[in-house]
This record gives structure tokens, C-alpha cells and sequence, in this order.
């Protein structure tokens, strides 16, 4: 699962004035024009999809490693690794990198003559949290594909924006992977090893992760849990060498949310004793279906979908953003049939991407009955 | 309650009207052409500058190339060195194809990185205030040919959105279709078509190719790693190198017209000084009598300043207006010379500029406080008793000439000097020219002095008694040189400007003629359809074997023009086999051609024009780096070519030559050299109908079609573009005759209102009005004729700075001085003419004048 919202500002520049509202720094004299696109209408599946977009709408057979590269047929993609490191000194620090695309129409697979047409855009999201210091940086990009400026390739795999890259080191498969992405202005850069520790795990039903009732309002999706996270962090031009464990998603859909749909609330917890939880929970307006997920992903890597009345989730604390947002900051998890009673806390509390538009992604620690690590994702509110 | 002075001076003023209308109209003049000319100069350059922001934006650094970039550079900027400051940018000029001839610069960007007109560097995309309708990226990016433009320009194209412009490109006849108008009035969008960079490439042929990459906020680290990263084939230049790169373009043309205007402004303060002047010292009696009344010095010297400066004020406030007229008027010129000589004024419009509106009104303002300075001291210094004294004036007068002739002799000496040294450059060559105006204008009253006791004295020794008139005319014309003296200079510089400058014209285009007809000895000239500069395509190599082997061909000139740069300065090299008809066009400034033309074949020898050469004091034997397709190298100078074509410079390189260091030799143009007898024109239809039959395309309208023409024609467009290059000039010599023309009237009104008590007796003399008028008509065109004498002298010695010191120094053209003996007596005739003209209604007044005279 992961940011539907992020791709909202691709489809913002794609399909509405570009430029806009990315960055409003005079927001006292917004010129006439239309009326701020809401995150429905973006993300909704209402009309607004060119029938010439394939839609996730049954159950397909992946085929890797073609499926870790772009699908340009679908509408919308995302790569996105995330991770909680600690330096060889013992100082924790928590990492995330997303690459988007966004398909301004439907392209067939032959190639324009000119690379500058082809009708993709890439945005990509890089943060870096370092715990100690309570700081989170972060910064976004755009870049149409181009002449090779951006998108994905194979043999090796390579998954590019500009000089932020994932790249396999071998031909065969994704992992292990070199993760490369710096930015000068913010002063952060990662250049990690990431290799599997973990099987992959098909999401949803084989692959197919359904976001509402209606067909092909769904996502392809799938992830790999746990990965050993290994390399250099600069912070400040510091180097710090680095380990730990991330995570791994790609998913790709033409229309992930139906109107009645306003947000969703993603968690990833990579517990101590060896097993993953993800849950996520697209919120609904009221008298609609809320849709919850969750899987348990065990030792060796065997996924098991959790009935939504298995879980309990409350949310404990809110956190109030710079710009007025009240996110969830502390949650209570109990899933009985696991004996599992854990508390949810961010590491940092502003670890809010405030960019084309504001969400909250960021790094928590588990503790209770089974502690870890994780991330967690909050968008809409 | 007024002072007694300011009375006297608004009653003065009420009853010699023409004498205020005189003094306000010098002033206007003056403050009208100075203004106006810098009102151009300042548009003309903001133009320059706005174009270059067009392409630069706000950024600090850019990379070009000797031929556009591929745009797999800017790939690897991105993504292997992560310059995230870097923007693409496409660039050419087009021209509509709606009849109007309008040339629009396309500007293609990728509006994920960077407008390039926004105020925030890297600020994405176009501002969405000042697009109407709004436009999504989608549309700019997807919509074939789709671009942007500002209100103003779609005024001015007649289009709206969803119109489709027809244009004229370097690739043939296109179109585009209007998206949607940028609001606003940033005048660095008029003429401008800003489409997604793929777009551009598309409409612009130049499917993987950049024409620049833009570089914002390079910090020293970032640019020495880029400079060592980047292939030799390309340059990273600052942004204030690529303005000076082309800076020097029009420089010297600017120069040209602020010279001019200047001179006006001279011609119109001594016309000043000689009003204030003037109508001061005819006021010395009411003055003497006002400082016996009691009126203290001070208080009369102020409220003569006071007077003085109201007058100025008005005067320059009318010639600010005026100005801006005027300069809507030598805008069209100068926008139609900078086309013909430089294709690339892309903005043309007329800025209005507050502080320099404000700069000429100072000027006319300070003028007239610097020109009435002396006669204001001078009124403070003498007692009573003495200002009542007409003679008195001529005294001083004739004392001060001692005095002006050491001046004259120090500012003549100065001119020289300057002249001759030439590290004084092109500010000492118009100083030397201010200084021989100055110098020669000083001793003109002298002159005149003596010239007219030199000839009443020849006139009266042959006692023709029967000349009176004429008499009395030679010998009033020496005495009455304080009021008429400064009226002459005024003259005589105007006389002179127009013959110096004709002088100088004629030799120029003598020079031009010999070198255009030695130069254009082709009798066919072959080459594409040039709608835009720089925007030549190779001729297909089909038609030049054609040419090669048709019976009536002698030899045959393939030519290809291109540019490079030579120490950071834009320079254009052709390219050529160079066969011994072409080489017999060349004329070199040393050496006998066929040694020159035998050094040529050594190793990495080029010829460098005359221009060239002088700009970086070049020699033959100097060695010079330039950029070529894979670096700067090393060439030689294996002679230096006489050339007017290009003030900027031109390299002249053996094909095979230009082919190893720059690549790709296909001739963009031919020179078709015939058997004698020749029938031209029999050759060209055949050449024109063998095109038409095989190059089908080259006459649709989608490719650029063939220019085929006899050379004859070539050398007669060659001049006609000269022609309107100095119709500038013209309009200007005009005003400051203008100017020097009311001086006269003003100074011999003057007289003619001074001369009441000599009118009494003439009449008690039984002088009739006609008799009477004839002697004013006489004298002032003595003055005339005196003025235009010693104008020829001074205009000569004026053509021979103008071609020998500013010439070579502007332009480094070399150009052979004819004294021109219809220059000199067009001069004396206008300068005559002028005196006379300006003398009639004075004489019309002198011969009725009837009333009783003052006595002292």
C-alpha cells in the first residue's frame, strides 16, 4: 500500500495547471482559476480515468523481474523503500525514498520519436530523519521521463530520477539493490546496499490489493517485508555507516479511490521477534464501508490476511502540523488472537512531507508485548 | 510683488516675443534631439539586454557549443552529476508567415524545471496568475505545436487562443496553435513563442539537440567539476560572458548615433548661449539703469539666473516631449538598420524611460545655466556707466580673442594629439573630433574679422565707390561679431558635420563599391532561402555537381558559413574550396595575394579580416586559438583581408581545413563563375528549371527554397542596405542644421532689433526699405558664406577623423579618404542658403522699421 495522495501532485501538474499550487507562496492573491483540486476528484475513479489505461480489475500473473520495471499501461506506479538504520556509533537514524510516475495519457509501448513526448512524469520523495537530533529532512522532484532522465530499465534493473536511483547489481533480480539519492540543498545523501532477508509477498488477494468495492479500484502491490539495509548516510556531509532493516513496496493502478473515500492510515511494523504486520485502513465519510486490511507476514515469510475485527487500533494522541493538520500521533494495537498488545509511537513527531502536498510519513517504535520497528503513513487528513 | 529685475526682464520678454520664442526654441531643439537619441540608444540596448534575459533567465552559467548540444549532455548533468540546477533550453528565431514579417523568438523549456521568464529562479512551470485560460502541462507538453504567447505580441500578430500561427522556420513553413496569452507586461515575453521543449524540437528541427543548457547559482565547487567533467566540444561560459559575446554587435552603431546627438547638443548650447547671451547684453542699458536706481549686482545676477532658469525649464520640459516624439520616429530607423545589419532585434519596442527623460531635461537645464554663465558675470563686473556703452561691448569682445586664440590653439593641438595616439580609442577619437570643432569654431569670428578687412579693403582700393552696401555690409560684419559671432560657430560646425560626415559617406561607399564588385565577381549566386539568420541548410549535393559540370560553368565557389568565437567575441568563419576566380576577389592590407594565398596552404593557416585584425591588434604570422568542434585550437594568420561585410570579424578557411577541426563542410551557398561570353541569365533559368525538376521539395514551401541570382543584383540589394544604414545619420545632420539655422535667425534679429539709431540715419540717408533689407540680406550672407568657407576645411579635416581614426576604431575598416569637391560646395550652398533664409523675415522687418529711435 502507499501514497495515493503523492501521485495527487503529479495529477495536479498532469491534468491541472501546472506549476500551481505546487508551491503557492502568495496564497493572498490566488489569481481566479479552478477551485483547488480535493483529493477525491483526484483520486477518485469517477470519469475522470481515459478508458485507454488499463485497469487492475482481476487477478494476473506476475512476471518478475519485468514486473519490478514501469507499466506504462496503468495510470499510476510507485517504488518506495523505507528504513530504520542505526550508525556503527549506535545513533538511529530513519530513511525514505519513493519514485512515482504518472502517466499524463495512455501510452502505447511504441516509443514517440522524441523522447521529450513521451507522456510520463516521475516525481520522487526523499527524507532522512535523524533521531537523535530530532530532525527530519526532506525533498521532492519532478522530472518527465524524457530523454532518459527518468523511469526504469533492465538487465541490470534500474528504477531512476535523475541521480536518484535503484539499481539491481546483478541482471537476474532486483535484490540485492544499491539505493542512491542526495540532496545538496538539504545536505542528506544514502548510498545503500539492500538485500532481501525476506521472500516477496504478493499483497491483497495474489497481487490484486483491493482499495474499494468497485472493480478495478484496486492496486497491483507487492512488497518485501524486511530487508538488511546497509551503506553510508551523510548527514551535514557527515558520513555515517549504517545498518538496519527496510522495507519495499511497488504498486501500480489506473484508479485506487472511490469518492466516499478521504484518506488512508498505512502502517508497517517490522516486529523484534522476526515477523511483519502491515495494516492499512482507507478512511470513508461516514455511512460508507471503511476499508481495513491487515496481514501478518511470519518468520519465514509466509503471509496471513487478519480479519478487521481481529485488530483493534485506537488512536491515543494527535499531533497538530506547522499548517493546522491534526494528525494520529500514538496508537494502541491489540490483536488478541496473536496475544499481541503493542504502542505505537513516532519517533520524531514532525516527520510531516510538506511539498505539493502535505502528508505525514515517518518512523515509529513499537513497544509492549512485541516490540520493532516500523513506518507509517498518514494522508487525508 | 516681482523685483524690480524679473519686472524688467517679463516686460523685456513681452515686447520682443521672438526673441523668447528663439531662446525656448534652441533649448527645445537641443533637449529634443539629445533626448530622443538617448531614448533610442536606451531601447534599442534594453532590447539587446531583454533579449539576452530571454535566454538566460537568472542564471549564472551557461553551456553551448560550436553547434547545438545533444541533449544526451544534459541527461548526463542530471543524473550522473546531479546538477539539479541545470535547464534545458531550445532556442531559435522564427518569422510569422501572416505577411507581417514579425520576428518571434521560439523558446522551448521543459516547465518541470524551469520557465524562463519566471522571477524565482527554478520556480516550476509559468505562473498560473498570468496565463489566460489556464493551462495544464498536459496541454503544453501533448498539444502538437502548441505554444504561449503574450497579449501584446498576439495583438500585434491579430491571433487569439486557439489560432494557428504560420511561421517561417529554418526548417520551412510551419505552424502553431496558440494555447493560451500570458497576462502581464513583462517585456521580456513581447515577441516571444515559449512552447515544451519537445515541442520546440519538433517544430524546430531539432529533435535531440539543446541549444543551450542554463546553469543557475553555480558555486565555485560545482564549476571547476563541471569544467573539468565537460567535453572539450563545449564551453561553460557566465552569463556575462555570453552578454559580451555579443554585446559589441551594435556598440559601435550606438556610439555613432550618441556622437550625432551630442553634436546637436552642442550646436543647440551655443545657440543657447548665444540667445541668453544676446538678450542680456541688449538689456545692458535697462540693467545700467536699474544699478543706478540701486539695484545691487547681486540681486540682478540673481534675478537674471531666475529668469534663465524659468525659461530653461519650460524649454526643456517641451523638448522632453518633443524628444519622445522624435524618438518614435528614429526608433523605426534604427530598428530597420539593426535588421538589415544584424537580423536579431527581436524586441522592438519603444521604451520610455523616466531617469533618461530625466537626464535631458538636466542637460537642458544645466546648458542654458552653463551658457549664460558668462554674460551673467561678465553683466555683474562692469559699473553702470560702463554698461551703457555700446563700444565697450566690442572692446571686450575684441580683448577675449587673444584669449580664444590660445584656446583654440591648445584644443587644435589636443585633437591632433589624440588623432595620432591611437590607445586613446574610440572615446579620445570623438574627443579629437570635439576638440577640432571647438577649436576651429573659436577662431571663426577671427575669420571672419579678418576675412572681411581683407576684402573691404580689396573692395574699396579699386574704388568702386558703386558698392556701398556691400561696403557697409563687409565692414558691419566685423564690428558686430559679439552679437553675431557665436551665431557663425553655430554654423559653421553644422556646415561642417554635414560635409564631414557626407565626405566620410562617400568614401565609404566608394570603398564599399570597389570592395563589392571586386568581392561579388560571381555571376550567379546560389544559395537557400535565408528567412532568418544563422538559419542557412546545406545545398543538396546533387545540384552542385549539376552546377560543376554545365558547359557554361568556368569555375565553380562552394561556400559554407558558420560561426565560432575567438577570445569569448562571436566571430563568423566561412569555409570555402576557394578557386582562383574567388581568391581574385580578395584584397589584402599587405603582401602581394598570391604569397598570402601560397601561406595559406601550410599547416593551419587562416586569413582573418581586417576587422578582426584590428579589434585584437592581430598581424600576419600571429597565431589565434579558436573554438572548433573539438576544442580550442591553434591557428595562424597567413594573411588579412579587406572586408566591410562584418564589423564583428570573419575568418576565411580552406574547406579541408575547416572539414578536420569543425566536421561537417557541406556548402550552404555557391558562386557560379561563367565562360566568357556569358549569357547569365539563359544559365539561371536552366539552373532554376533543373531544380524545379529534381528538388521538387525545394519549391513546395516545405523545405527553404533556392535563392538563384545574378550577382549584379546581390552587389545592388549589398548597397541598398548601406543606403538605409545612414539614412540615421541624415535625419540627424538635419536637426543640427536645424538648430544652427534658428541661431542665425535669432543672432541677425537681433542685430536688426539693435540697430534702430543706425536705421534712423540710414533713412535720414535716404536709404529705401528695399535698399535697406538689402543690406541685411547682404550681410548675413556674408556670414554665410564666410561660415560655409570655413566649413569646407574643417569638414574635410572632420571626414578624415571620422574614417582614419573613428572608423578604424569602431569598426576596424580601413577605407581610402576622397575629398569630395560636390561635398564642399553643397556645403557652402547650404550654409549660404541657410543664412539667407534665415535672414529674410529679419530683412522684411529691418526694411519697415519705422520707428523713432532711443537716444542714449
Amino acid at each position: 500500500m502507499a501514497k495515493y495522495l503523492l501521485l495527487s501532485s503529479c495529477l495536479l501538474i498532469g491534468l491541472g495547471l501546472f506549476a500551481v499550487g505546487i508551491r503557492d507562496d502568495s496564497p493572498g492573491e490566488a489569481p481566479p482559476g479552478p477551485a483547488p483540486l480535493q483529493i477525491q476528484q483526484l483520486l477518485g475513479g469517477r470519469g475522470a480515468i481515459d478508458p485507454g489505461f488499463q485497469r487492475a480489475d482481476s487477478i494476473r500473473p506476475f512476471d518478475f523481474p519485468t514486473d519490478h520495471q514501469a507499466h506504462l499501461r496503468y495510470r499510476s506506479e510507485w517504488w518506495y523503500v523505507t528504513g530504520n538504520v542505526v550508525d556503527t556509533a549506535g545513533q538511529p537514524f530513519a530513511f525514505q525514498l519513493t519514485i512515482f510516475r504518472q502517466a499524463l495519457r495512455p501510452s502505447d509501448d511504441q516509443q514517440p520519436l522524441n523522447p521529450w513526448l513521451i507522456p510520463q512524469l516521475y516525481m520522487g520523495h526523499l527524507a532522512v530523519v535523524d533521531i537523535n537530533h530530532q530532525q527530519h529532512r526532506s525533498v521532492e522532484r519532478f522530472s518527465r521521463a524524457g530523454p532518459g532522465l527518468a523511469g526504469t530499465s533492465a538487465a541490470p534493473l534500474r528504477i531512476w530520477l535523475e541521480d536518484w536511483q535503484l539499481a539491481a547489481t546483478t541482471d537476474s533480480s532486483l535484490l540485492p539493490l544499491r539505493l542512491t539519492a542526495a540532496s545538496a540543498e538539504q545536505q542528506i545523501q544514502l548510498e545503500l546496499s539492500l538485500s532481501a532477508t525476506k521472500a516477496r509477498v504478493l499483497q491483497g488477494e495474489a497481487g490484486l490489493s483491493q482499495k474499494s468495492a468497485e472493480p478495478g479500484n484496486a492496486s497491483y502491490y507487492y512488497s518485501y517485508p524486511r530487508l538488511q539495509v546497509s551503506g553510508q548516510l551523510r548527514w551535514d556531509g557527515k558520513p555515517h555507516q549504517v545498518n538496519g532493516q527496510g522495507w519495499y513496496d511497488h504498486e501500480w493502478s489506473s484508479s485506487v479511490l472511490a469518492d466516499y473515500q478521504t484518506g488512508w492510515d498505512w502502517l508497517a511494523l517490522q516486529l523484534d521477534d522476526g515477523r511483519e504486520l502491515m495494516l492499512y485502513h482507507i478512511r470513508a465519510k461516514p455511512g460508507h464501508p471503511q476499508n481495513r486490511q491487515s496481514v501478518l507476514i511470519d518468520r519465514d515469510g509466509k503471509p496471513r490476511q487478519l480479519s478487521p475485527d481481529q485488530i483493534d487500533l485506537t488512536v491515543l494522541a494527535h499531533w497538530r502540523s506547522p499548517n493546522g493538520t491534526h494528525y494520529p500521533a500514538r496508537w494502541r494495537l491489540r490483536i488478541p488472537s496473536e496475544s499481541l498488545d503493542v504502542e505505537i509511537v513516532p519517533r520524531l513527531a514532525d516527520q510531516e512531507m510538506r511539498h505539493s502536498l502535505s502528508y505525514w510519513e515517518g518512523a515509529v517504535v513499537i513497544s509492549g508485548s512485541h516490540p520493532g520497528l516500523g513506518f507509517v503513513e498518514l494522508v487525508g487528513y | 510683488m516681482l523685483s524690480p529685475g524679473l519686472l524688467s526682464s517679463w516686460r523685456h520678454y513681452q515686447r520682443h516675443p521672438w526673441q523668447l520664442l528663439l531662446l525656448l526654441l534652441g533649448i527645445l531643439i537641443g533637449v529634443a534631439v539629445v533626448g530622443a537619441v538617448d531614448l533610442v540608444n536606451q531601447s534599442a540596448r534594453d532590447s539587446f539586454r531583454l533579449a539576452n534575459a530571454q535566454l538566460l533567465g537568472r542564471t549564472s552559467h551557461q553551456i553551448k557549443g560550436q553547434s547545438p548540444l545533444p541533449e544526451a549532455l544534459y541527461r548526463q548533468l542530471r543524473t550522473e552529476l546531479a546538477l539539479s540546477a541545470a535547464t534545458p533550453l531550445v532556442s531559435a528565431f522564427v518569422k510569422d508567415d501572416l505577411g507581417q514579417g514579425v520576428v518571434l523568438r521560439v523558446i522551448g523549456f521543459d516547465p518541470l524545471v524551469g520557465d524562463p521568464l519566471a522571477a524565482e529562479p527554478l520556480s516550476r512551470g509559468l505562473d498560473r496568475g498570468r496565463l489566460n485560460p489556464p493551462l495544464g502541462l498536459m496541454q503544453l507538453m501533448m498539444a502538437a505545436g502548441g505554444v504561449v504567447l503574450d497579449t501584446r505580441t498576439a495583438r500585434r500578430l491579430g491571433v487569439g487562443v486557439g489560432d494557428r500561427i504560420p511561421l517561417i522556420t529554418a526548417t520551412g513553413r510551419q505552424s502553431v496553435q496558440v494555447l493560451s496569452l500570458l497576462q502581464g507586461d513583462d517585456p521580456r515575453s513581447n515577441n516571444l513563442l515559449l512552447m515544451d521543449i519537445g515541442q520546440a524540437q519538433q517544430l524546430l528541427g531539432l529533435a535531440g539537440h539543446l541549444t543551450q543548457i542554463n546553469l543557475i547559482e553555480l558555486d565555485r565547487q560545482q564549476q571547476s567539476r563541471l569544467r573539468a567533467w565537460l567535453p572539450k566540444a563545449y564551453q561553460l561560459q557566465t552569463a556575462q560572458q555570453q552578454r559580451q559575446a555579443t554585446a559589441g554587435l551594435t556598440d559601435s552603431f550606438h556610439l555613432n548615433l550618441s556622437a550625432l546627438s551630442l553634436l546637436a547638443l552642442v550646436v543647440g548650447l551655443l545657440l543657447v548661449y548665444n540667445s541668453c547671451h544676446f538678450s542680456l547684453i541688449q538689456r545692458q542699458p535697462v540693467f545700467a539703469q536699474l544699478r543706478a536706481l540701486g539695484v545691487t549686482a547681486a540681486e540682478l545676477r540673481r534675478a537674471i539666473l531666475w529668469e534663465i532658469l524659468a525659461i530653461a525649464t519650460i524649454g526643456s520640459l517641451l523638448g522632453v516631449l518633443m524628444g519622445i516624439g522624435l524618438a518614435q520616429l528614429l526608433f523605426g530607423l534604427v530598428v530597420q538598420t539593426l535588421d538589415d545589419l544584424y537580423l536579431s532585434n527581436p524586441i522592438n519596442r519603444l521604451f520610455i524611460s523616466m531617469p533618461t527623460l530625466l537626464k535631458s531635461f538636466m542637460i537642458g537645464i544645466g546648458g542654458c545655466l552653463l551658457a549664460s554663465w558668462q554674460p551673467i558675470r561678465q553683466l555683474s563686473r562692469i559699473t553702470p556707466r560702463q554698461s551703457q556703452l555700446r563700444y565697450r561691448q566690442e572692446i571686450d569682445a575684441a580683448r577675449s580673442r587673444s584669449y580664444h586664440c590660445y584656446l583654440a590653439g591648445g584644443l587644435l593641438g589636443c585633437s591632433a594629439l589624440l588623432s595620432l595616439w591611437r590607445d586613446s580609442g574610440l572615446i579620445g577619437g570623438f574627443i579629437a573630433i570635439a576638440c577640432l570643432l571647438l577649436g576651429i569654431a573659436l577662431i571663426t569670428p577671427m575669420l571672419v574679422a579678418a576675412i572681411t578687412q581683407a576684402l573691404s579693403a580689396s573692395v574699396l582700393y579699386p574704388q568702386q565707390l558703386r558698392l556701398p552696401l556691400v561696403r557697409m555690409a563687409l565692414r558691419d560684419c566685423g564690428r558686430s561679431l559679439s552679437r553675431t559671432g557665436v551665431a557663425v560657430m553655430a554654423l559653421m560646425i553644422a556646415v561642417a558635420a554635414t560635409i564631414g560626415m557626407t565626405v566620410m559617406i562617400d568614401s565609404f561607399r566608394a570603398s564599399l563599391e570597389g570592395w563589392l564588385q571586386q568581392r561579388l565577381s560571381a555571376d550567379i549566386y546560389i544559395r537557400r532561402h535565408q528567412p532568418l539568420p544563422g538559419s542557412a541548410r546545406a545545398l543538396p549535393p546533387e545540384l552542385i555537381a549539376y552546377a560543376r559540370n554545365h558547359p557554361a560553368v568556368e569555375t565553380l565557389a562552394t561556400v559554407k558559413r558558420s560561426a565560432t568565437t575567438l577570445n569569448g567575441r562571436r566571430v563568423e568563419i566561412v569555409s570555402s574550396n576557394l578557386p582562383e576566380a574567388m581568391q581574385r576577389g580578395y584584397r589584402f592590407t599587405a603582401e602581394r595575394p598570391a604569397i598570402i594565398w601560397k601561406r595559406l596552404q601550410g599547416r593551419d593557416q587562416i586569413l582573418i579580416s581586417e576587422p578582426l585584425a584590428n579589434h585584437w591588434r592581430l598581424q600576419t604570422g600571429d597565431s589565434v586559438e579558436l573554438q572548433t568542434g573539438s576544442g580550442l585550437q591553434p591557428f595562424k594568420i597567413a594573411g588579412i583581408y579587406q572586408d566591410y561585410g562584418s564589423d564583428n570579424g570573419r575568418i576565411l578557411i580552406p574547406e579541408a581545413r575547416f572539414e578536420t577541426y569543425w566536421g561537417d563542410s557541406r556548402a550552404t551557398g555557391m558562386a557560379v563563375y561563367l565562360h566568357r561570353p556569358a549569357d547569365v541569365d539563359r544559365v539561371i533559368a536552366e539552373i532554376q528549371q533543373h531544380v524545379g525538376l529534381a528538388h521538387p521539395e525545394q519549391q513546395s514551401g516545405q523545405q527553404q527554397p533556392l535563392d538563384v541570382r545574378p550577382g549584379a543584383r546581390l552587389l545592388q540589394r549589398s548597397l541598398a542596405v548601406f543606403e538605409r544604414t545612414f539614412l540615421i545619420t541624415d535625419v540627424l545632420r538635419l536637426l543640427a542644421l536645424g538648430v544652427a539655422f534658428i541661431g542665425i535667425l535669432g543672432a541677425l534679429m537681433a542685430l536688426q532689433l539693435e540697430r534702430q539709431n543706425e536705421l534712423h540715419i540710414l533713412r535720414s540717408l535716404g536709404l529705401t526699405a528695399f535698399e535697406r533689407a538689402k543690406l541685411l540680406l547682404y550681410q548675413s550672407a556674408l556670414l554665410g558664406l564666410l561660415a560655409g568657407l570655413i566649413a569646407i576645411p574643417t569638414g574635410h579635416l572632420l571626414a578624415w577623423l571620422l574614417i582614419e581614426v573613428i572608423h578604424l576604431r569602431a569598426f576596424g575598416w580601413s577605407m581610402s579618404y576622397q575629398p569630395s569637391i560636390s561635398a564642399a560646395l553643397s556645403g557652402l550652398l547650404l550654409s549660404v542658403s541657410a543664412a539667407l533664409l534665415a535672414s529674410l523675415w529679419p530683412a522684411w522687418r529691418f526694411g519697415r522699421y519705422t520707428h523713432r529711435p532711443r537716444t542714449e
